[in-house]
């Protein structure tokens, strides 16, 4: 199967800027994280509306930004599945049955990141609003705009990829035609 | 019931040889090949009837359905 040029350039480009994306994430966090441990009057613009009423600990500010590693982790399973899609496409390889789990497993990632970031959120309230007085501790479930879209995009290619799985069975079928 | 190529037979009563075959109906050897095997699923209207023109012959001439052994 050919593939034009222009396809094969573009993939080549995601595939760069993926990979530089998928370093660049956590570095990226763990700069947040080392900012707000040395200016910890940030937090109360990350959370707005949330009663942190003394100042977080280091260790505190630390353990909250690690929580937010897990959703981060599923976004990085996403980025590693699209890089995998963007060098198969790179290569020519665009109509296969591995692309199609790639595809699959970027929509995965989406999902279990919005999940987990709901989750992630949750717990970070909960940590930041330990030390306060009984009864002003705060636990606090929201779902955002953001969310819901990255629940719908992932099951969007949840289902893309079932989809290419089955067109890759029909191509792999009509190769074996002369 | 099973559909065997006769194509090996059509080449050799045409004294043809599977590269020149190929070079007039526009695929490559190996699917000569493959055809001449057996090993595809199937062959489609516009390979057959190229087939055909260059062998100067009728798709029956190159398929024949024999009995399975199973």
């Amino acid at each position: 199967m050919t593939v034009s040029q222009n396809t094969l350039t573009l993939s080549n480009w995601l595939y760069h800027a993926v990979t530089a994306f998928i370093v660049a994430l956590p570095l990226l966090a763990l700069f947040l994280i080392g900012q707000r441990v040395a200016a910890p009057d940030l937090i109360t613009g990350d959370f707005p509306g949330i009663p942190i009423a003394s100042t977080p600990s280091p260790a505190t500010i630390v353990l909250a930004g690690l929580m937010g590693f897990l959703p981060m982790a599923a976004m990085i399973y996403a980025l590693v599945q699209m890089r995998g899609l963007f060098g198969r496409y790179r290569q020519g390889e665009i109509l296969t049955a591995i692309c199609a789990l790639h595809i699959k497993g970027i929509g995965q990632g989406l999902v279990a990141g919005a999940a987990l970031g709901v989750i992630a959120n949750s717990l970070q309230i909960v940590i930041l609003t330990w030390a306060n007085p009984p009864g002003q501790r705060v636990l606090a479930i929201g779902i955002e705009t953001d969310t819901i879209g990255f629940l719908l995009s992932g099951a969007l290619m949840i289902l893309i990829g079932r989809v290419m799985a089955e067109a890759a069975r029909v191509a792999d079928e009509n190769r074996s035609f002369v | 019931m099973e559909i065997v190529v006769r194509l090996d037979v059509m080449l050799a009563l045409r004294k043809m040889r599977s590269r020149d075959l190929a070079e007039r109906v526009g695929i490559t050897e190996q699917n000569i090949s493959l055809l001449k095997s057996g090993k595809v699923k199937g062959i489609r209207f516009e390979t057959l009837a190229k087939i055909c023109e260059a062998l100067e012959c009728q798709p029956g001439d190159l398929l024949e359905a024999v009995q399975s052994d199973g």
